[in-house]
Formats: structure tokens, C-alpha cells, sequence
């Protein structure tokens, strides 16, 4: 069988593969409270795929519904084809997930936990946990007590009893939380490594804009229940597209003249252009004397697209 | 699918790696232990049975030990947040609650175990194994031997029965403390409920649970301690409950929202 990754690298396509996750038309109500409005959505197979809102989306709810720990109040979700309400047991099967805060048995070792997670599937061999545990570089502190562990430490506890069966598809519920920006490095990568790989789906909910696009291929963005927005993100396009770049140099004016564009903002060139033109144009500046003090490519991120999106203001 | 048995493994291991486990387990030696010796010191001439049946006053501690682990199974989960781990794994609810409830009665069968299989050896080393004077307990159920067997299980019954209960409350309440006290509470409430609505006198009576517990009370009367049940009417109704309890628990677990 053909990879996922690389159909999705040929086509660049939303609906290539079947999704792994389908959401159809899921309500959520508590009480007389609407948390979730009618949520239709597809995740197709083989990407990092961020799911994004602010807190109190509704975010930690889908993913409770997902892995069948809460009730849907209308809709369906479906895993690999199989519906988390009717067929549980096989829809849960190809999934591995942290809710919230990965809690553990505290009384026992990391090793342990892992054991008794292990237990609880046929799939799982003791070459696969020590094989995981390498893998999260936990292998030092594996047989002590997971009440002396770290946040950080914890969460990659957390991550390894999601890991341990090779799910399709992977659910992590803010998984940055608590961890330092060298943790959250680590995370990004290790879930790159595990769609690479593995083909696993990572399904990850954050309100933190700015990672999710670091980490993700595709992001869903929810506000109050509601699905708003899904893109694709692409890093990789940075070279062709033109991008507003600052310069930081001294005789503004000058420079205008001398380029025949841009405009002063804040004090400071702005002009329009790609990645070669900005070597050009500095390159035109310093000949001409002017000094450039800095320059600065000003990326539209994620984060700016997403307050426009929402109107700004709601974000935590 | 992997073996149910598996699953009861997991939560026998969650119980004996808990300190607060071997605390109790150590009681109910020394209490073994100790108590036989002292029978031996203050009273004369008893012999092995007598000191069992004296020993079965101590049912009361298997009990307890049995509730608070009970509870702290199904609660703990929850206050701990670990029930979310352990509920999206491909095991329905209802398993998972049964392995807890089977390892459950596990541990109530090794605290009376230890209680009594000790308590017995050091009866036997310290008094006649030949029964001594026969007193009214024997005369009941033909031999003190007899009468205690019988006793123990009755006590067991109880035993089962408040254990049920609090593993109930447990579901219900997700709260480990609430679910012990409440258990403790009915236990000290029973005789006072019974008092009020006197089977003797109310119809009503006859059918609370506390009215037929302590199936001990037809070693002494073959119509129990009111008079109006007997050991067959008992049974049937402690049955009755015990099937609405267990019912209870596993229908609010299933259906209940993890959050």
C-alpha cells in the first residue's frame, strides 16, 4: 500500500485517504447549555492536526467525546470507520490519547503504569514498553515512583501509555501544557517522528496559536461550539510568496527614492517582496550608502489570522 | 480481546501496592495473634472452638478494611483523575467495574483468610483441641465447631452486603470519603432503624435490609430475632438488595459522563 504521506506530498489534497476521524453533525448539550453546536469535520489520515479555540471552546468536550468518555447528545464521531457510540470497543482500539493532565497511579512506577495499560490489550509486548520508553527518554527514571516524577516527566509518561499499542491515531488535549520550551521542542518532534514513521494521526487541541503552527499540518479552529475555520499550513512555501519586510535604516526618505517603493511605517521601511528580493534590495541600500540597521520578513502567523477570524479579543 | 482475568490483575496490584493496604493486613495479624493469647491468660479451660467464635467478634475489622478499599476502587479513580486512562482502553465499562468488584471480594476472602486461618492455628496451640465445656452456642448448631462455620459465613453475608453497598455509593457519589461514611453510618444506624420500625410490630420492618442481616440470628431462634422471618425470607430479601445495589452501580458507571 502506498504511504499516506506520500499521497498527501503528490496531491496536496483535504480529501485524499479516508478521514480517520469523522465528525457528523455532533451536538453536545449539558444541562440546557449548548457546549458543542453541531461539529462536522474530517481529519484526514497521516498529518499533525491541531484543533484550535480559545479555553472554553469546547475543545477538551470533542476530545471527551471521542474517546467515548462522554455521551454525544446528537451527531455521531466515527474512528477508522467504526462509531465511538455503537462499536466502542473497535472504534477505541486504534486510538491513544491523554485527556487533560496525563494522571497516572502515583503509588506506582512509571513502569508499572505502563504494565498495567499493557495489560489491558493483547498487542503489547515487553519489547514495546522498553521500546517506548527508550523512545521518550525516560529509561533512567522508568522503575521510580511516578509521584517523584516532574511535570514534564508526566507528560511524557503521558504520551508513552498513548504510544504504547501504535494507535492510527493519536489524541493529545493541550499536551504543551506545563511543559518548557525545550520540552515542547522535543514534543513537536517526536510527534513529526511518529507520523513519519508510524503513519499515526495526531489529533492535538491547544489554544496556544503560535505553537500549533509550528506543530501542525492542518488546524480546525473553534470558537463557542461552533467549527469557524479549517486550513492547511505550509511552511514550506516562505521562498515564493511575497512577504512585507521591515527595514530599520537611517535616511528614510532616501531610501524611498532609491528603491521607488515602499512606504514609512512606525518609522521604518516597509516594503513588499520575496526572499531574493530582500537580499537585493539591502544589497542596493548598502551601495548606495544608507545604513541598514535591521530587517525583519513580518510573517502573517496564525495567530494574526486567527483574531481576524474571531474578531479579536476572545483569545486567552 | 485479552483475558478478563488481566483486568482483575490490574486492580489487585492497585490494592497490594498501596502502604495503607499492608497497615491493615498487619492489624488483622496482630489481632490474630495477639487475641488468642490473651483468651489464654483470662479465661480457664476454654477450648479451640470457643476461642473462634470469640475471635468472630473481630468480623467487624475485615469489614471496614473491605469498605475503604472498596470505595477508594471506584472513587479514587475519579478524585485521582486515573479513571480516564483506564476507561478508553477497548474493555467496556461494565468489565471494568466487575474487575474491580471481583478483586474486591478477592480481598475481603484474604482478610477473613488471615484472620481467621491464624487465629485458628494459635487457638490450636494454645487450647484443647477437644472442645472444651460445652456451652449454649454449641447446643444451637450441635457443636461449637459447627455453630462457628456457621457463623463465619453468615458474617461473610454481611460482610458482602455492606462491602456492595459502599462500592455502590462509590459509583453513585465518585466520592471516597462520602461512600465510607455513609457505609459506616447504616452500619451503626441498623440497630436503630430496626428499634423504630420494629418488625415485631410494623409489617414494613421485616423487609429492611437491616432487619436480615446477621443470618447469625437464626443459630439462636429458627424465626430470628423478631420473631416474624425466617433464614429462607432473609435470604431472599438480602438477594433482592443485593441485585438492585449491584444493578445501581453498574448503570450509573455505564452511562455516566467522564469529565
Amino acid at each position: 500500500m502506498e504511504s499516506i504521506s506520500d499521497k498527501i506530498a503528490q496531491t496536496n489534497d483535504d480529501n485524499v485517504g479516508q478521514p480517520i476521524v469523522r465528525f457528523k453533525n455532533v451536538v453536545k448539550k449539558i444541562g440546557r447549555k449548548t457546549i458543542i453546536e453541531g461539529l462536522t469535520l474530517d481529519v484526514p489520515p497521516g498529518q499533525v492536526f491541531g484543533f484550535l479555540g480559545p479555553n472554553g471552546s469546547g475543545k477538551t468536550t470533542t476530545i471527551r467525546m471521542m474517546t467515548g468518555l462522554m455521551k454525544l447528545t446528537a451527531g455521531d464521531i466515527a474512528v477508522g470507520g467504526h462509531s465511538i457510540a455503537r462499536n466502542f470497543e473497535q472504534a477505541i482500539t486504534q486510538v491513544g490519547a491523554i485527556v487533560e493532565n496525563p494522571e497516572m497511579y502515583s503509588y506506582l512506577s512509571g513502569y508499572a503504569n505502563l504494565r498495567q495499560y499493557a495489560r489491558m490489550r493483547s498487542d503489547v509486548s515487553k519489547e514495546r514498553i522498553d521500546e517506548v520508553v527508550r523512545f521518550m527518554g525516560l529509561q533512567h527514571r522508568i522503575h521510580d515512583k511516578v509521584s517523584t516524577y516532574s511535570l514534564g516527566m508526566r507528560q511524557r509518561l503521558g504520551v508513552a501509555q498513548a504510544i504504547l499499542h501504535r494507535p492510527k491515531l493519536l489524541i493529545l488535549d493541550e499536551p504543551t501544557n506545563g511543559l518548557d520550551p525545550q520540552g515542547i521542542r522535543e514534543l513537536r518532534d517526536y510527534l513529526r517522528e511518529l507520523t513519519r514513521r508510524e503513519g499515526t494521526t495526531v489529533f492535538v487541541s491547544s489554544h496556544l496559536l503560535s505553537e500549533m503552527e509550528l506543530m501542525c499540518d492542518s488546524v480546525a479552529i473553534i470558537q463557542a461550539g461552533k467549527l469557524i475555520d479549517v486550513r492547511q499550513l505550509n511552511a514550506e512555501s516562505d521562498a515564493e510568496t511575497l512577504l512585507e519586510t521591515i527595514f530599520d535604516v537611517e535616511q528614510i526618505e532616501e531610501a524611498i527614492a532609491l528603491l521607488e517603493g515602499g512606504e514609512i511605517r512606525d518609522g521604518r521601511l516597509v516594503v513588499r517582496t520575496n526572499r531574493e528580493g530582500i537580499a537585493e534590495i539591502n544589497a542596493r541600500l548598502v551601495q548606495a550608502g544608507i545604513a541598514v540597521y535591521g530587517i525583519r520578513p513580518q510573517k502573517r502567523s496564525l495567530e494574526d489570522q486567527f483574531l481576524e477570524m474571531t474578531g479579536g479579543g476572545q483569545i486567552v | 480481546m485479552s483475558n478478563f482475568f488481566r483486568l482483575v490483575h490490574n486492580e489487585n496490584i492497585k490494592i497490594h501496592a498501596r502502604t495503607r493496604t499492608w497497615i491493615m493486613l498487619g492489624i488483622l495479624l496482630l489481632v490474630a495473634i495477639l487475641m488468642p493469647v490473651l483468651f489464654h491468660f483470662i479465661s480457664d479451660g476454654i477450648g479451640v472452638w470457643s476461642s473462634m467464635n470469640t475471635m468472630l467478634q473481630f468480623w467487624f475489622l475485615p469489614t471496614v478494611f473491605s469498605i475503604a478499599v472498596a470505595a477508594d476502587s471506584v472513587a479514587g479513580e475519579f478524585s485521582r483523575g486515573t479513571i480516564k486512562l483506564l476507561l478508553i482502553r477497548p474493555w467496556s465499562r461494565i468489565n471494568i467495574l466487575l474487575s474491580k468488584y471481583v478483586s474486591i471480594l478477592l480481598f475481603i476472602l484474604t482478610l477473613y483468610a488471615l484472620l481467621m486461618l491464624v487465629s485458628l492455628g494459635m487457638s490450636a496451640l494454645l487450647f484443647d483441641t477437644s472442645s472444651g465445656p460445652s456451652d449454649i452456642l454449641g447446643e444451637l448448631a450441635g457443636s461449637l465447631a459447627d455453630y462457628f462455620w456457621w457463623a463465619l459465613l453468615y458474617r461473610l453475608v454481611d460482610t458482602l452486603m455492606y462491602v456492595t453497598m459502599a462500592f455502590m455509593f462509590a459509583s453513585l457519589f465518585r466520592s471516597n470519603s462520602l461512600s465510607v461514611a455513609l457505609t459506616i453510618v447504616l452500619i451503626f444506624m441498623g440497630s436503630l432503624v430496626t428499634l423504630l420500625a420494629n418488625p415485631s410490630q410494623y409489617e414494613i420492618g421485616r423487609y429492611l435490609i437491616f432487619a436480615n442481616l446477621n443470618l447469625g440470628q437464626y443459630l439462636a431462634s429458627d424465626t430470628g430475632n423478631y420473631g416474624v422471618t425466617t433464614l429462607g425470607f432473609s435470604i431472599a430479601v438480602l438477594a433482592v438488595y443485593y441485585v438492585v445495589f449491584l444493578a445501581l452501580t453498574f448503570w450509573v458507571f455505564r452511562k455516566r459522563d467522564v469529565a
